[in-house]
């Protein structure tokens, strides 16, 4: 409906005669884009009104009631006690969504860190290197992103489980250690800014290939580093399908989204304050960082996905 | 001069320099190829290979030669059918969510005041995880007091809709949570496209009294044709490989149903059924396998369509 609303004042109207008439229509669609933006906002924003809310009820008041709640009578913490302090899936005193941000932590970051050197390594070799199989080889890299790999995700648990990786986080970590395609065709294009002087330079220093790399490349592509950082990290944070194949009888090793799919299983959609509590938990966090630095963000998702 | 006397010498260091880079060059470039041969050319060739066994669990030392019985079980199996048309369907919500990300992105384009605000804000449902947004969503869509029924009873409807339950309401739920969460990432895709827009091309178009739909046909939609692509193109595939919310939504199921009458079966869902909850990793291996191919067939006739309205200048 929105779309339709959007056109509707017609363009026709904006013909050159009347100064006047093209004045008022484009009044009339700053309005209606405002409108239509203003809609598309509340949209986005009332499922986080309503767990918010929710989250605030007592089971009481929750249970006394067939309606929507608006605004419990009495705000009530219960909801977020449980979550986060002792919830049913808690071990040794830590509970399940805390332990899961801890587990989020270093079984993502790791692996992010070591995926952004090797592909930027494989880059740099790319755009500042010579060597004979280069264009071949980086067109076998490319290839591999039009292949679905996700399709496979199934079988693949057939060839962990005889690594003997299936009960453990290597499926989740390891991979990704070796870089991505759409990373290195990424800061390929990044690299191809920096002159090859310095290389050259560097080279004249009797400096390594590794050094060259480490010393004058990275220092000069933080931004785009980042920018794919926080892709990759995003995509980290909200793995579910992996863990959830993997780590499910492990749980000491649940990271976070894991955590949270257990816990609205355990408390199944009886309690309701206390499914959306914890799904406000496990997103604040992120949230957070969105909003505090959510200029990288949007230009990090916006350079990095740029024909990725 | 004193050039001369260094000349040889220079040029064999440039020849072992060569040489050297050659090494390195290639050995960098082959890290992550050999991550690609390790982790997805393998279980792609275990996959092809365990579609032919029969096994028992995971065994590999139980597999066995069984006659295409794996093919024969996929594809006389309805729910696997069912499962297809299901993870389609879905496929709507990434649709809906790009054309409205397309409309959003232009109307933002105007360089209204807030314009930044609001980008902000859209981009929010991207950084949520599937299962937050699940959560979030079977809220709004609580047949007893959800917020949904709430504003359908507000508008009529005696006892509102029966999302969870009812089969004709599963499916369009799920369309409507992942249209949801899908414009915000074409938003910031399409903003960074129509940023690169050539602006004279407008100013041109209004003195030859072009409109603004006539524009947006005419300038726009061309110029920012290439992300149009890439996020058509993601789109169907994420829509086929839906996953997460279909799972969160059907909650832990023993019994391997999903939704009302399966309607929340979407096909990773159901291979997943198959291959971790019945054990059965041959006939899970079938029919990944052909969800693989399904998805290689898209891409390649999504490209081969792309030569027609897709411009790369």
């Amino acid at each position: 409906m929105t779309e339709r609303a959007l056109y509707s004042d017609g363009g026709v109207r904006v013909a050159p005669q009347k100064k006047k008439a093209k004045k008022t229509d484009a009044l009339a669609f700053k309005i209606v884009t405002y409108v239509y933006l203003a809609l598309f906002l509340l949209a986005v924003l009332v499922p986080f009104y309503v767990v918010v809310a929710t989250s605030l009820t007592s089971y009481e008041e929750i249970m006394s009631k067939l309606e929507f709640i608006w605004w419990p009578k009495k705000v009530s913490f219960e909801a977020y006690k449980t979550v986060l302090i002792e919830d049913r899936l808690a071990l040794y005193g830590m509970s399940s969504l805390l332990r899961g941000f801890l587990n989020t932590m270093w079984q993502v970051i790791p692996t992010m860190l070591g995926g952004l050197f090797v592909s930027g390594l494989a880059a740099y070799a790319y755009s500042k290197l010579r060597f004979r199989v280069k264009n071949v080889l980086y067109v076998i890299t490319l290839a591999t992103m039009m292949i679905p790999g996700a399709a496979l995700t199934m079988p693949t648990y057939l060839y962990y489980d005889a690594l003997g990786w299936s009960h453990s986080v290597l499926p989740m970590m390891i991979p990704g250690l070796f870089g991505s395609a759409a990373t290195i065709f990424f800061m390929r294009q990044f690299f191809a800014g920096i002159p090859t002087d310095l290389i050259e330079a560097g080279k004249l220093d009797g400096m390594g290939y590794l050094t060259m790399y480490v010393k004058i490349m990275i220092p000069l592509a933080v931004p785009a580093f980042l920018a794919q950082g926080i892709f990759a990290f995003v995509g980290g944070y909200n793995n579910y399908m992996g863990p959830m194949l993997y780590l499910l009888d492990n749980q000491m090793l649940w990271p976070l989204q894991l955590a949270l799919g257990q816990l609205q299983a355990q408390y199944g959609a009886g309690d309701q304050a206390v499914q959306c509590a914890s799904a406000i938990v496990a997103m604040v966090p992120l949230l957070i960082v969105y909003l505090v630095c959510q200029r990288f963000f949007i230009e990090g998702v916006a350079v990095a996905g740029l024909k990725g | 001069m004193e050039n001369s006397t260094l000349l040889p010498q220079r040029a064999t260091r440039a020849r072992k320099r060569i040489k050297k880079e050659e090494i390195y060059g290639t050995a960098f470039a082959l890290i992550p190829l050999a991550g690609f041969a390790l982790f997805s050319l393998a279980p792609l060739l275990i996959a092809f290979y365990t579609m032919f066994m029969g096994m028992e669990g995971y065994r590999f030392d139980t597999m066995h030669w069984n006659s295409f019985a794996n093919f024969k079980a996929a594809f006389t199996d309805k729910r696997f059918g069912l499962s297809l048309g299901i993870s389609a369907y879905v496929t709507l919500g990434h649709m809906i969510g790009l054309a409205v990300s397309l409309a959003t992105s232009v109307l933002l384009s105007q360089k209204l005041k807030g314009s930044k605000f609001f980008t902000v804000l859209f981009f929010i449902p991207y950084i949520c995880s599937s299962v937050a947004t699940a959560i979030m969503w079977r809220q709004m869509f609580n047949g007893g007091n959800g917020l949904i029924n709430e504003l359908l009873k507000l508008f009529g409807s005696k006892n509102g809709v029966d999302w969870m339950n009812d089969p004709k309401a599963y499916t369009p739920m799920l369309v409507i949570v992942i249209a949801w969460q899908a414009p915000g990432y074409g938003i910031v895709m399409f903003t960074a496209a129509l940023t690169g827009v050539n602006r004279a091309l407008y100013e041109a178009a209004r003195i030859d009294g072009a409109g603004r739909w006539k524009q947006f046909t005419a300038i726009t939609m061309p110029a920012i044709s290439p992300t149009t692509f890439y996020l058509l193109l993601a789109g169907v595939i994420n829509g086929l490989l839906t996953f997460d919310i279909a799972r969160i939504f059907t909650g832990d199921s023993w019994s391997g149903a999903a939704g009302p009458k399966d309607m929340g079966l979407t096909s990773v869902l159901y291979i997943y059924y198959q291959g971790v909850q019945f054990r059965n990793m041959p006939v899970a291996a079938v029919m990944s396998m052909v969800l693989f191919v399904i998805i290689m067939i898209v891409t390649v006739v999504n490209y081969k369509l792309g030569d027609k309205w897709v411009s790369y200048d």
